[in-house]
């Protein structure tokens, strides 16, 4: 389960990083971009899972399951 | 790391948990979505590819987004929405859930938010996902089948190839990963199937 961890910077600025994200910046393997620059692999499926909004915040379609 | 007594007790302090909040900066579309009084944004984090991930419920508290067995997963959001044969138009936002064809191609790097060309190559990476070879938005694959791709450019069609894409659908198909993607070219774009026709549209290819 991802937590959150807000810190307060010096500055004042906040930060949100997941436990997730921490982890892999201690990492020398962290995920690169992917595939759009250089290939890869994925699992292919049929469902878009994406849900449009129009202008006026009302949902217009549902394409596939949540 | 060494960390002063005052730093640590501050740091401390400031493990919260925090709803959504102001405190990354929000692109146009995701603004639509903090504004959208049906959502609920409960978390928002940075992925490493730069991508924010947002955890979102109903008004009733249930997640807007959920995995096969029922739990909330997260979502990315996306400018503009997309018709039913897949074709995107600017208008609104849309909200791409984890597991979906949108997520999994922004979790492989197709940011479409990155520019025109990024847009297209996102575009072409949810038609290929999906198997839309006609790019009528019917889907044409079932889940569980692991494809490689290739970004035009170095990428040289061989015995393993099964398409390429472009934003509009497959503008070449070598074979199809199920025989209901043949059946489908053959009733509604048998021009696919030309392998003479001209590649220069080919964004990605896979195999």
């Amino acid at each position: 389960m991802k937590k959150t961890l807000t810190v307060l910077a010096v500055a004042g600025s906040i930060f949100t990083m997941s436990a997730a994200s921490a982890l892999a910046c201690d990492s020398d393997d962290r995920p690169s971009r992917g595939g759009a620059d250089g290939g890869g692999w994925l699992d292919n499926g049929p469902d878009l899972g994406l849900i449009s909004f129009a202008a006026t915040l009302t949902a217009t379609s549902v394409a596939g399951p949540k | 790391m060494k960390r002063s007594g005052a730093a640590a007790l501050a740091a401390a302090l400031l493990w919260v948990e925090i709803p959504a909040s102001a405190d990354i900066s929000l692109n146009p579309a995701e603004s639509l979505l903090a504004a959208e009084p049906g959502l609920t944004i409960l978390e928002q984090t940075r992925s490493d590819n730069g991508a924010t991930q947002f955890w979102l419920s109903l008004l009733d508290g249930t997640s807007f987004c959920t995995d096969a067995d029922g739990s909330g997963t997260h979502a990315y959001v996306l400018e503009g929405a997309w018709n039913d044969d897949g074709t995107w138009r600017p208008s609104g936002f849309s909200v791409a859930c984890a597991g979906g064809a949108h997520a999994k191609c922004i979790e492989n790097g197709f940011l479409p938010w990155e520019g025109r060309h990024a847009q297209d190559m996102h575009l072409s990476c949810v038609r290929m996902v999906r198997a839309d070879y006609c790019g009528d938005g019917q889907a044409t694959t079932v889940p569980g089948v692991r494809i490689r791709f290739e970004p035009a450019g170095t990428y040289q069609p061989g015995a393993r190839t099964e398409a390429g894409w472009s934003p509009h659908g497959a503008v070449v198909v070598f074979r199809t990963r199920t025989p209901e993607g043949a059946a489908h070219i053959g009733e509604a774009c048998p021009d696919l199937l030309d392998r003479s026709a001209p590649w220069s549209e080919v964004l990605l290819w896979n195999e």
